[in-house]
């Protein structure tokens, strides 16, 4: 199943540096504003809608 | 430059360093290391699928050269490696993790005595060659052989000095009780290390009471703090000083009586934990959040006349070991990972 990895930005080098070690650099990934942890379920909403644009582009959907 | 800080300053080049100068390894190094364990070199000790990575017995002897272990230490850092594996909590990522754990690693039997490991005064702190670099083998591997360095692999918020090293011995020559590794089967004339995944060291200051309940009750407060809560509940290894043990061995009270009082008295009303926003906890991701979360459940205690929680997961999840040294009533408690009730894991040192 396509699946896209999401990380907030906090964790862009951890997420480079995995990539690196699976021999994937350059892997494309949704990297969205830190923290989610504390958010409101309205906060999470505006999170989700705004990452929605690059999540379809990594999945390679077109409109 | 002399060539011996040539050769330190290279492994500070090569990224090989905990921040504290190392040992610079040769082959002949790491093979008198190898020549003390009945281990094929290319043996995995600590297997990271998640980063395609392992921790053999050599990379393991390298790294306890370069931490600064004689060749005699070897058999112990093996175990510790065995208990790291056995023990769980690193090979599913827990080193990775924001938390920033450490290795605790506690050393019972006569391999005390015969390498110089400290059970006694000034037992988490430094002077002391075995602790110190036993402690050290473990954590340059995880960086050197698994890439766990921080800003990278290791995601530590803001980690604990524990990381440098953590190795103690139990004081049992000074214990009423009877060692944790005969308490797990094993004879009084084997060694063993036992690996436990910790957060916190707290002190306990409690040179003012002779009474058991009082005493144990002190201890308590520093059990059932919300600030350890991220899960559920948590667990902790308690560290008695030898003078606080005798207090209670002498009241008629087993390590086991001692666990099960620590354990009722670790409970946290829910106003308390609502007071911090961590009154509920999350049916998705089992973390506490507060009651008006989407994803809150209220988790009732095991007590169901009293509204709240025991911060400790099981009176098993609190494990009492006796160390330090025999001149005042400071003990600790060490936030733990692990065991949740499950046998700690306890491990044989080679013969």
């Amino acid at each position: 199943m396509p699946a896209v990895s999401i990380c907030t930005d906090a964790f862009r080098i951890t997420a480079e540096a995995m990539a690196r070690t699976y021999g994937f650099p350059g892997f494309q990934y949704v990297s969205v504003p830190h923290p989610v942890a504390s958010l409101s379920a309205e906060g999470i909403r505006q999170r989700v809608e705004e990452m929605l644009p690059r999540v379809l582009e990594i999945l390679g959907v077109e409109e | 430059m002399n060539p011996t800080q040539r050769a330190i300053e290279h492994c500070y080049a090569e990224g090989w360093t905990d921040g504290l100068p190392v040992v610079p390894c040769d082959r002949a190094a790491a093979e008198a290391l190898l020549a003390r364990v009945d281990r094929d070199p290319d043996e995995v000790l600590l297997e990271m699928p998640q980063l395609n990575r392992a921790v053999t017995v050599r990379l393991a002897a390298v790294n306890a050269v370069m931490a600064g272990c004689l060749p005699e230490y070897f058999p112990v850092v093996v175990a510790a490696w065995d208990s790291l594996r056995e023990e769980g909590y690193p090979r599913k990522g827990i080193w990775q993790s924001t938390t920033g754990t450490a290795s605790l690693l506690l050393v019972n039997g006569p391999v005390r005595g015969e390498l110089g490991v400290n059970s006694q005064g000034n037992l988490f702190g430094p002077g002391f060659r075995a602790n110190a670099t036993i402690g050290r083998a473990v954590r340059l591997t995880a960086m050197n052989a698994l890439g766990l360095r921080p800003h990278e692999l290791d995601q530590a918020t803001q980690g604990t000095p524990a990381k440098y090293t953590a190795c103690i011995g139990e004081n049992e020559e000074e214990s009423p009780w009877q060692p944790l590794h005969v308490d797990h089967g094993l004879a009084p004339e084997d060694s063993a290390v036992t690996a436990m995944t910790m957060r916190s060291t707290l002190h306990i200051e409690a040179r003012h009471t002779r009474v058991p309940e009082q005493l144990l009750d002190d201890v308590a407060g520093s059990l059932a703090r919300t600030g350890a809560l991220l899960h559920q509940t948590v667990s902790a290894c308690v560290v008695l000083c030898p003078e606080h043990a005798h207090l209670l061995a002498d009241a008629g009270w087993a390590k086991r009586d001692v666990s099960r009082y620590l354990y009722e008295q670790s409970f946290l009303p829910r106003e308390a934990l609502d007071r911090a926003g961590k009154g509920a906890v999350s049916a998705k991701s089992h973390w506490r959040v507060a009651r008006d979360h989407p994803d809150a459940v209220l988790d009732p205690g095991p007590d169901p006349a009293r509204d709240g929680i025991h911060t400790m997961t099981s009176p098993d999840a609190v494990l009492v070991v006796v160390a330090g040294a025999s001149n005042s009533g400071v003990s600790a408690v060490v936030e733990t990972f692990g065991p949740r009730g499950n046998r700690p894991a306890v491990t044989r040192v080679a013969a």
